[in-house]
């Protein structure tokens, strides 16, 4: 009963808008040191549910396409996000390394500035608003002429649709590539959700913590005499910097 | 009483703040409540608060001030139509409840596509990384097409790359080097279809051991390739004929441990692969310090010809390039090129043999860097064929090793050339870095350099001063010298904080030998000798993307050779840069000031002079003094390709001679001379704009010079001497020289998609493209000289150029196929036309026109 009434949670219905959005976003990321990564995502909104779902670039699937014997569990390492924008849960689908868990979240409304700075994106007046969201600063600009209160990513809460994202370190941003207002594929549905493991935030740092002492613990054993106390101060680049404890 | 009071004040208004003021409400539709709606509190442009309804359609807005007297309160929502309430002081009593009843409705929402979404680019320090897709379009063939996409690359006519106007040194695939200084054989036929991502690098510096210590002066590209095309074969191949041919066949194969690119070229369309090469520099001694046989009083005139002939054009290139690690520890890269060319050639052809292998053996990574040896080695034969006995042999070798702190570079460079005139250069590098701990590091340098040439005058139409022989002036005149430099200098580098500090003491000395052979057989041979010692200090400090250089010098040097003598003078350079990730910004001041006061005594022999022997001496006290500055701006937008030049140089030279004696045979007298003065101010402005569709560039220099000479005796003192001589003259002479040169260059780009058939992602298209391209350039030179004797001589001279080029192309492009087809037509016309005449009825002109010619051609392209 309970896998039925999760589906049928995700799979919204839609009923107080019937029209379906896409909107796909360049998501890029470039960690300093790091080659510079070009995603698409790809948020689909309908009735009071938007999915914001992070297609990894094409040579990442060839890459496990060509490899023979590689079975994908992981569902091709989807990050995708699920977001009632009345109630403000969140449901995300998240890695701790390989291994994807949902994770459930309440009452995340960020606490935006909105600022006099305007500009024109794909002809849509957008206004430009800041905030603090996991350690990372973001100015976010924002199109009241959409009237949805979410964006890209984990990015929502104003009063219309987010068109462009950035961190102030330059090194996390999302850029609006093109918005459809009838999408071949209207379905609002978190892959795999009903054999995910649903934990909250909390319960996902500390899993991640576990696993990143035991990584370190092996990398050490593994290094042959390396200092500890390099190995134990290395911190993974992740989008969400209070990930760690 | 008094305090009691102003606590009661101040009371009442800690309770008017503490009001508990808001604007609350529930939003509705239907009479059921509407969640997830936007209600805006306005004022102005300004939104002062908003609220979100929760899914019993309530919201609460609480920041909003008394003081402003008219708000707009804006509920949305994406299935209502738009409401605005209007609230004043009236309706807001600071407890604002509203109910508000929204109307279904639909939002206007129009669909969108960027084609620019994304900026395309990130930077990491010195690093610019773009990633391709998002400047392409699919339709780019060789690599050189994709980065003449890429905002900041410009790629010059001869295919030379600059990026954010520093030219770059070298490309790399992958991080593998294999072509070296001759990337353009990689940019010009490589397939570009393979492309991920290309990296900037800017200040890079080729000697490892002083990263993070010192700013390299390199700029480097990078090319990334897609992930999918790692271990297959890709290639292009290229086939189109018609009036002529133009043929190309490009295979590469990328793996982690074997690099191939094996590639052929043919045209006849005018474009030259002799160019692609890029000699290694042999000279490494200033080009202050060489000597030159002062023969340049005898410049020939140009001669007047006729059209020129019909020229040749065809040029193919075939090239191998190979990089791979045959351990995880060694690796060796490199490329050997044939290049056969007579594209432009009235007769015979040119071809060009090269080598360039280099490698790698990897011991151990250190602290600094890596424990390495690198061995490398440029073979090059060129053989022109044209005149067959031109031969020329280029050899460059060198080995460098690194171990732990230490770094040795050994290098030699080569060349020979055996002709009429031949040529021999050897040149050898020896440089040890050191570097003490991770803030300081030592270099020391040694450079040896010896030449040795022979160059033949015929025919001199001039007249040669010192000669009286007629028979000179339809003589031959050999000109033979061969001279030896060394250079030695000690550099130490620190890094302290934000500063970067830099002394240098060096010594440069060249000694030459110069002999001059004119047909009848008398020798004239000079020995001269020159010593240059410098000390200089820098800094640099770099506050982010700001950096402010100072860097003063003082210069000493030492030659017994006119005009170079003793002289001792400080130089100072000043520069401002300011660096975003999309402009460069620059202020450079500097200026140097010579001054030097001597008594020399000449025993002039004149070089060439007639059977008889005129010896003459001349003692003469002088002094010198020059001082020169100048003021540079420079701003360069790669982003929206604006390119900006001003400069302002001032130079002033004084010079006289305090009393001058000069005895010739039995005769000796004494006079005084002054001047010459001289004031050189030049200014240059330049500025390029970059359009999508049509790219302008204009430059203009102007300058202006101003000589005034006043020498010789003073009449008084001529009233007194006038029986001794005739030769002795006074001289007035002022002169003004203004040159001006104007370049106009104008692209007109077009390119129109006349089928879209799928508009949502890859196009499938026939594109109509067009390229014009205009060229004008033209100098003016104009000379006005007045003298005693020559009481206005004004002369002026100028020449210009103009190339136009036309080029359409219709192409049928489908990006799920692998075939492009083509249709191109193109009409090239280059002149030059070189007037020159001065006002005294002398006219002399050359003109010289080449034209390509008109053509068309169909051609097929294959990516694989």
């Amino acid at each position: 009963m309970k896998p039925l009434l999760l589906l049928s949670l995700l799979i919204a219905s839609g009923e107080a808008w019937t029209q379906t959005l896409e909107i796909t976003y360049l998501q890029r990321v470039s960690f300093t040191g790091k080659k510079t990564n070009y995603d698409t995502g790809d948020l689909k909104i309908s009735g009071n549910y938007s999915l914001y779902s992070l297609r990894l670039a094409p040579k990442e699937k060839t890459k496990a396409e060509n490899a023979d014997f590689l079975i994908d569990l992981s569902g091709g390492m989807q990050f995708q996000s699920l977001l009632n924008m009345v109630t403000d849960e969140r449901q995300t689908r998240d890695y701790v390394f390989t291994k994807p868990y949902l994770i459930k979240e309440k009452d995340i409304r960020l606490a935006w500035i909105i600022t006099t700075e305007k500009k024109k994106i794909g002809g849509y007046l957008a206004t430009r608003a800041t905030t603090e969201f996991r350690g990372r600063k973001y100015e976010c600009w924002f199109t009241a002429d959409i009237p949805l209160n979410t964006g890209p990513w984990k990015l929502s809460g104003l009063p219309g649709l987010i068109l462009e994202a950035n961190d102030v370190e330059n090194e996390i941003g999302f850029q609006l590539i093109k918005i459809r207002t009838h999408p071949a594929d209207s379905r609002l549905e978190i892959n795999a959700a009903g054999i995910l493991k649903t934990i909250t935030w909390d319960e996902f740092r500390t899993l991640y913590n576990q696993k990143l002492i035991s990584l370190k613990k092996l990398l050490y054993a593994k290094s042959g005499g390396a200092d500890y106390e390099t190995i134990a101060n290395i911190i993974p680049n992740t989008i969400e910097k209070t990930l760690f404890q | 009483m008094k305090y009691t009071c102003l606590i009661c004040f101040i009371l009442v208004q800690f309770c008017a703040f503490g009001q508990n003021r808001f604007i609350k409400g529930q939003v509705r539709i239907n009479n059921k409540p509407l969640g997830s709606a936007n209600v805006l509190l306005i004022s102005g442009d300004s939104t002062i608060d908003f609220s979100i309804t929760d899914s019993t359609g309530k919201f609460i807005i609480r920041n909003y001030s008394d003081t402003i007297h008219t708000y707009i309160l804006q509920i949305t929502h994406i299935s209502c139509e738009k409401k605005i309430i209007e609230l004043n002081q009236n309706s807001l009593s600071g407890q604002t409840e509203l109910i508000i009843a929204m109307q279904p409705g639909t939002v206007p929402l129009p669909e969108v596509i960027i084609e620019s979404a994304g900026r395309g680019y990130s930077q990491k320090g010195d690093t610019t990384s773009f990633a391709v897709k998002k400047y392409t379009d699919g339709s780019e063939r060789v690599l050189e097409d994709i980065l003449s996409r890429i905002p900041g690359i410009k790629i010059a006519e001869n295919g030379k790359i600059s990026f954010k106007g520093q030219e770059i040194s070298r490309v790399m695939i992958e991080g593998t080097d294999l072509y070296k200084t001759n990337y353009r054989i990689a940019t010009k036929n490589v397939t570009g279809r393979v492309v991920d991502s290309i990296e900037a690098i800017e200040n890079h510096n080729p000697n490892p051991l002083l990263k993070n210590i010192t700013k390299g002066n390199e700029t480097i590209l990078n090319i990334k390739l897609k992930d999918d095309h790692e271990g297959k074969w890709s290639g292009i191949a290229n086939m189109a004929a018609g009036k002529g041919y133009d043929n190309s066949l490009n295979a590469m194969l990328f793996r982690k441990n074997r690099q191939f690119v094996g590639l052929y070229s043919g045209n006849t369309t005018g474009e030259l692969y002799t160019d692609l090469i890029e000699t290694p520099a042999n000279s490494i001694l200033s080009a202050s310090n060489t000597f030159s046989v002062p023969i340049t009083a005898v410049q020939a005139p140009d001669i007047p010809q006729a059209s020129a002939a019909k020229l040749k054009n065809s040029s193919h290139i075939a090239s191998i390039a190979i990089g791979g690690k045959n351990t995880t520890q060694n690796s060796f890269s490199g490329h050997v090129s044939f290049i056969h060319n007579t594209t432009g050639q009235v007769k015979g052809s040119v071809e060009r043999y090269i080598a360039y292998p280099d490698s790698i053996f990897l011991r151990s990574k250190q602290t600094f860097s890596e424990d390495v040896d690198i061995l490398s080695a440029a073979f090059e034969i060129l053989n022109k064929r044209s005149t067959r006995k031109n031969i020329v042999n280029l050899l460059n070798a060198s080995f460098s090793r690194a171990e732990r702190v230490n770094a040795m570079t050994f290098g030699s460079t080569g060349m020979t050339e055996k002709s009429n005139e031949p040529e021999m250069n050897l040149a050898h590098q020896l440089q040890i870095t050191t570097r003490y701990s991770e803030k300081d590091a030592f270099i020391f340098t040694l450079q040896s350099q010896y030449d040795d040439a022979r160059q033949v005058y015929n025919n001199f139409p001039g007249v040669y001063y010192h000669t009286t022989d007629p028979a000179s002036l339809t003589s031959q005149i050999t000109h033979e010298s061969s001279s030896f430099g060394s250079y030695l200098s000690a550099q130490y580098h620190s890094r302290k904080g934000k500063s970067r500090f830099m002394v240098e003491i060096s010594n440069e000395y060249v000694a030459s030998t110069f002999r001059l052979q004119p047909a009848y057989k008398q020798v004239s041979q000079q020995l001269a000798t020159s010593n240059t010692s410098r000390f200089s200090m820098q800094d640099e400090f770099s506050f982010g993307k700001l950096s402010f250089t100072a860097r003063v010098a003082m210069n000493v040097q030492f030659s017994n050779f006119y005009p170079e003598k003793q002289k001792i003078f400080p130089s100072s350079r000043v520069v401002l840069k300011w660096s975003p990730s999309t402009a460069n910004v620059f202020l450079l001041f500097g200026g140097t000031q010579q001054s030097m006061g001597e008594v020399n005594l000449f025993i002039q022999k004149p070089l060439l002079t007639d059977y008889r022997t005129i010896r003459e001496g001349i003692l003469e006290p002088e002094y010198f003094t020059n001082a020169s500055g100048g003021f540079l701006y420079a701003y360069n937008d790669f982003l929206r390709g604006i390119d900006i030049t001003a400069s302002l140089i001032w130079t002033g030279n004084e010079s006289g001679i305090v009393r001058r004696y000069t005895f010739s045979g039995i005769n000796s007298r004494a006079f005084p001379a002054y001047g010459p003065y001289t004031y050189f101010t030049s200014t240059n402005f330049s500025v390029s704009k970059y359009l999508p569709s049509l790219s302008l560039f204009a430059k203009m220099d102007a300058s202006y010079h101003i000589n005034s000479t006043y020498s010789g005796i003073d009449p008084v003192t001529l009233s007194r001497y006038r029986f001794f001589s005739s030769r002795i003259m006074p001289e007035i002479r002022s002169s003004f020289l203004i040159p001006f040169n104007f370049t106009l260059k104008a692209i007109w780009e077009q390119q129109k998609v006349l089928v879209d058939q799928n508009n949502s992602s890859l196009l499938r298209s026939v594109e109509w493209k067009t390229r014009i391209r205009y060229a004008f350039i033209k100098y003016l030179q104009l000379f006005f000289d007045a003298s005693l004797y020559k009481l206005w001589n004004p002369q002026k001279s100028f020449q210009e150029s103009q190339s136009s080029f036309f080029n359409a192309e219709l192409k049928y492009n489908n990006p799920d196929s692998k075939w492009q087809i083509r249709i191109q037509m193109q009409n090239i016309t280059n002149q030059r036309l070189i007037p020159n005449y001065s006002f005294s009825d002398i006219l002399m002109s050359t003109e010289e026109t080449s034209v390509l010619g008109s053509r068309i051609m169909a051609g097929v392209t294959y990516l694989f």
